[in-house]
């Protein structure tokens, strides 16, 4: 292989792909990048063998060919060269000279031919969403998925596709996030279940950032995303995911509404107090009226009032701030509805268009 | 119980009866260990040796592969009669606990009384013998449990307790392994009046926090209460290779694979910690280890494997010479259920999820 591409577009190529290089596994080329030339481009893919992730940038080419090479090595090196060209020279001793300005390198490779190739996905469904919607649904639930890997499916987000609508679902079993949306064409009539594993979700948010339309397609087993000149493939977690809805109060007593920003300003200040993950900031709800309060033994107490709009009785709520502190910070909305009906039961948050948050109170 | 795992496999296989047992890894390969029946003792032979040695020692010893259900059950039923008789029951392992029937369900007045039954109705119900050490403190009980083994029972009263321990060899001490031993001995410390003669400054001097709690229980000062329910303080695994292991790939994937065993029991647990703990054992057998601890718990395979591999490369031995165990253990563990009130409830989805 011999060709010849910019050090800007190497590197935001590799920035795309390399989080999915594992440092631990048994396979050594996998701490590789493959690179190929593949229709007029270099085509730079990175994978777990779950997870992974093609990315085609324009090149000149002087001979096709193939090779893969270290790819934290790679990137750290193409990090360090000035703009400018890049020169890829490969020879049948797997050892490829990498070229920029006065600087050059010959950096030991592993053949392609060892390199496993992603799954082919047998496209069941397909459908296109808009990147930077797809990616903000993505940050508003994302921070609810489980780490607990004793219950694997719960380690991804539920994308569930059904009668034209989409919801995306999020849960570590303690509190509930997810986004529903109608689809355009009522959704061309797909009907399932997919759940997409955290590392995905992940890499995603940083393929969506700008304007356009990511193509997803759906199998059984695995998804694929295609991102302008990326595509990132991965195997869904496999499972049936549990029935969300069965958490969410079908009614309520009571409603409060609370701006947003201002309430995450006075949850963040009351909770300094607090020094323990278990510990809780109390809602003390009057008409017209929310004080937040929190105290620990070690440190002190802090409290302080805000106006809301509340019409119910008299009551007092204990949250573990931790968990209120997400959707606070991941949605655009103005205002923040809560809604509940008593102290114990599920306690439900209301803001951006299709968000649903779900939370259980404290016990006080 | 004496002679644990061989007694099983004695009771379960009459042509074992009589002979050396030896219950552990297989003696071609380089396992250890885990139990040598009395016969098997007498030719040297004790748990955690390599095999290979023990093959060496007695090479007509039979060879068995550990038969942990079977172990375990037997377990299980040795630990009920014991809850017969009082809930202060402290699991040491499989084969071993601590009880404290100073009150016990039976109304039995004597602690002697006591441990004659129970042991009557262990070979009863288990077909194996168990020994018993009584006395007013865990050190001293523990101590009497090894005086009249196999199948005894030796009572430490609090008369004869200075004597007793005065007459104890250090190493012998509960928390004195084979280095403080060493220690002691270089400072011309060998038996219990030796230790006693000594200064509480002067062993906490040499010794730190260990050295007032050596100072405490030789004077028959033991404070341990029985703790029925000891929490769990590490998680770990490690494996002895059959051949050595060189170089940082190769114990870098094994070390992928015991991070993923470690979290599959930290899972099964039900806990996470936040400090992980490296162990190396070289052929020539020195040990390293090497911990670090993390902000939050360690969560998943993949933090555990990074961190490990992070600590294996501070060993810069460890990409050249020979390696023949490597372990790690997760300590410092998340101790949510303590204020379970504390915790952030559970929505009520209604399957288990």
């Amino acid at each position: 292989m011999k060709v010849s591409v910019s050090s800007k577009n190497l590197v935001e190529g590799l920035r795309k792909i390399l989080n999915i290089v594992t440092v631990r596994t048994t396979m050594p080329v996998l701490n590789n990048v493959l690179l190929r030339t593949q229709n007029g481009m270099l085509s730079m893919m990175t994978t777990d063998t779950d997870v992974s992730i093609v990315t085609n940038i324009e090149c000149d080419i002087e001979e096709e060919g193939d090779i893969t090479l270290p790819a934290k090595k790679f990137a750290q090196i193409i990090g360090s060269f000035p703009s400018g060209d890049v020169k890829l020279v490969t020879d049948p001793t797997m050892t490829t000279e990498i070229s920029c300005g006065q600087a050059m390198f010959k950096i030991m490779g592993l053949p392609a031919e060892d390199f496993p190739e992603p799954a082919e996905v047998q496209e069941l469904h397909k459908i296109d969403f808009n990147k930077i919607e797809f990616g903000k649904t993505l940050k508003k639930i994302g921070y609810s998925v489980s780490t607990d890997q004793t219950r694997p499916i719960l380690n991804g987000i539920l994308l569930s596709i059904h009668e034209g609508s989409i919801t995306a679902v999020a849960t570590d079993g303690r509190r509930l996030a997810l986004v529903e949306k109608l689809l355009d064409d009522a959704g061309n009539g797909i009907d399932g279940d997919f759940v997409l594993p955290t590392k995905v979700v992940n890499e995603l948010q940083k393929l969506l950032e700008q304007d356009g339309d990511v193509t997803v397609r759906l199998s059984e087993s695995h998804a694929s995303f295609i991102i302008d000149n990326s595509v990132l493939t991965s195997k869904l977690i496999d499972g049936e995911y549990p029935n969300y809805r069965q958490v969410i109060p079908g009614a309520f007593k009571n409603s409060v509404t609370i701006p947003r920003e201002h309430f995450a300003e006075v949850l963040n200040r009351v909770s300094m107090v607090l020094n323990d993950a278990g510990a809780s900031v109390k809602f003390k709800l009057e008409p017209n009226h929310l004080t937040l309060s929190a105290s620990s033994a070690e440190i002190g107490e802090a409290e302080e009032p805000l106006e809301v709009s509340y019409e119910g009785d008299p009551v007092t709520i204990a949250f573990n701030p931790a968990y209120l502190r997400d959707p606070l910070k991941n949605l655009d909305c103005d205002d923040l509805t809560i809604r509940f009906n008593d102290e114990f039961k599920p306690v439900v948050i209301l803001g951006d268009e299709g968000f649903l948050y779900v939370i259980m109170p404290m016990r006080s | 119980m004496d002679a644990f795992y061989a007694s099983v496999e004695q009771r379960d296989d009459p042509s074992l009866r009589g002979r050396p047992v030896v219950v552990g890894g297989n003696p071609k390969s380089r396992g250890v260990v885990a139990t040598a029946s009395y016969e098997a003792r007498q030719y040297g032979i004790h748990s955690a040796m390599p095999t290979a040695h023990a093959y060496r020692l007695c090479p007509s010893a039979v060879f068995v592969k550990p038969r942990m259900a079977a172990y375990r059950e037997v377990s299980q039923r040795v630990r009920k009669i014991l809850h017969d008789y009082t809930d202060l029951v402290e699991p040491m392992g499989f084969d071993e606990a601590y009880l404290d029937v100073t009150e016990n369900k039976k109304a039995i007045p004597s602690a002697t009384w006591v441990a004659r039954d129970i042991r009557a109705e262990i070979a009863a119900v288990t077909g194996l013998t168990a020994s018993a050490g009584v006395s007013f403190n865990k050190f001293l009980a523990k101590i009497a449990s090894d005086l009249d083994k196999p199948d005894g029972l030796s009572v430490i009263t609090r008369d004869r307790a200075p004597a007793f321990i005065d007459g104890l060899e250090v190493r012998k001490f509960h928390g004195i392994g084979k280095s403080t031993a060493a220690r002691l001995a270089a400072l011309g410390i060998f038996t219990g009046a030796d230790l006693r003669a000594r200064s509480e400054i002067e062993l906490v001097r040499a010794f730190g926090k260990s050295g007032s709690f050596y100072y405490r229980i030789v004077r028959g000062d033991d404070p341990r209460p029985i703790c029925p329910l000891r929490v769990r303080k590490s998680v770990g695994v490690e494996r002895t290779f059959g051949t050595d292991v060189v170089g940082l790939p190769a114990l870098e994937s094994i070390l992928a694979t015991l991070s993923q065993t470690a979290a599959e029991r930290l899972g099964s647990a039900g806990t996470s910690g936040k400090t992980l703990t490296l162990k190396i054992r070289f052929n020539d057998f020195r040990t390293l280890t090497r911990s670090r601890t993390e902000r939050t718990c360690l969560h998943g395979p993949e933090a555990l494997c990074d961190l490990a591999i992070g600590l294996l490369r501070e060993i810069p031995e460890a990409a050249v010479s020979p390696v023949r165990l490597l372990g790690l253990s997760v300590s410092n563990l998340d101790t949510h259920d303590e204020a379970g009130d504390r915790k952030q409830p559970e929505l009520p989805f209604d399957s288990n999820i």
